[in-house]
C-alpha cells in the first residue's frame, strides 16, 4: 500500500488529457450509460482506429475523447449497493476486454494472457 | 500456469540482472518538501518511509484521500497531479495501491518477511 503511493510519487504524468483539472470540479453523476455501450461507441469510433503506440502516447492522443466518453458512466459512491453493482459491471467489461481479447482464431483461448490479468488486476 | 522451478529461478536470473539495489534518497521527505522531488525516482525511498509513517497514524482512506484525490494533491498550487501520477507507469502504482486497500497490511507485512528473509544482506524497502 505504501508502495503503490510512493511509487505514484515518483512516476512522471504522461498526459493530464485523461483527467484534467475539470474531473475535480464538476460532478460525479453523468447520465448513467452503461460501461459496455461506452466501450461500443470506442469500438465504432474510427478516431480509434488503427492505432500503433504505448499507453502513455494512447493516453496523450486520446485522453480528452476517453475523458468525454468516460464522463457518461456514472455511480454514486456514497451508496454501497450501487458501488459494488457498478465494481461488477467494470469486472465484467475488463473480463471482456482481456477474455475476448486473449482469443485467436484457429489458437483458441489464450489462458496466460487472462491469468496474469486476474491476478495482477 | 504450468511453470517449473527452472523456469522461475530463470526468470529470478534475468531480473537480479536488471534490477539495482534497494538504496537511500539523497534526503528525506517530509511534509514540507511533498511537492518538491515528485516525478524523482531517486526519492522513491524517501516517499516510501513518508506513507509508512503517515498509515501507521491516519486510516488508510484519510491517506488516499488526502495524498491522491484531494485538489491540493491535483491542480491546486503547483499541480502535483497524484491521480494522473497513480495512472502513470502503465497502471503500476495503482496496481500496488490497489491491492494495498484490498489485503489492507497484509500485503506489505507479507512483502517485509519475504524480502528481509530472503535478501538478508540487502536493504529491505518494507515499512519499519
Amino acid at each position: 500500500m505504501p508502495t503503490g503511493l510512493a511509487q505514484a510519487a515518483v512516476h512522471k504524468i504522461a498526459s493530464s488529457a485523461l483527467l484534467p483539472k475539470s474531473v475535480f470540479e464538476t460532478s460525479t453523476y453523468g447520465r448513467g450509460t452503461h460501461a459496455f455501450s461506452i466501450l461500443a461507441r470506442i469500438m465504432r469510433d474510427h478516431r480509434f482506429n488503427n492505432f500503433v503506440g504505448s499507453f502513455d502516447s494512447a493516453q496523450t492522443k486520446f485522453g480528452t475523447v476517453i475523458q468525454q466518453l468516460a464522463a457518461e458512466w456514472a455511480v454514486d459512491g456514497t451508496n454501497p449497493k450501487e458501488v459494488a453493482k457498478k465494481v461488477q459491471e467494470l469486472s465484467f467489461m475488463n473480463v471482456m476486454i482481456y477474455v475476448v481479447g486473449g482469443w485467436r482464431d484457429g489458437e483458441g483461448f489464450h489462458n496466460a494472457d487472462f491469468t496474469l490479468w486476474v491476478i495482477s488486476q | 500456469m504450468g511453470g517449473t522451478q527452472e523456469h522461475l529461478e530463470a526468470i529470478w536470473d534475468q531480473h537480479v540482472a536488471l534490477e539495482r539495489l534497494a538504496y537511500h534518497s539523497p534526503a528525506a521527505i517530509t511534509e514540507h518538501t511533498f511537492y518538491d522531488h515528485l516525478g524523482d525516482e531517486e526519492y522513491y525511498q524517501g516517499y516510501l518511509y513518508f506513507f509508512c509513517d503517515l498509515l501507521l497514524k491516519k486510516p488508510i482512506h484519510a491517506v488516499v484521500e488526502e495524498w491522491i484525490f484531494a485538489p491540493k494533491a491535483n491542480f491546486d498550487g503547483q499541480k502535483p497531479e497524484m491521480l494522473n501520477r497513480l495512472l502513470a507507469g502503465i497502471l503500476h502504482p495503482m496496481l500496488y495501491l490497489g491491492y494495498g486497500l484490498e489485503f489492507r497490511y497484509v500485503t506489505s507485512i507479507a512483502w517485509g518477511i519475504i524480502i528481509t528473509s530472503t535478501l538478508a544482506s540487502q536493504p529491505a524497502w518494507s515499512c519499519r
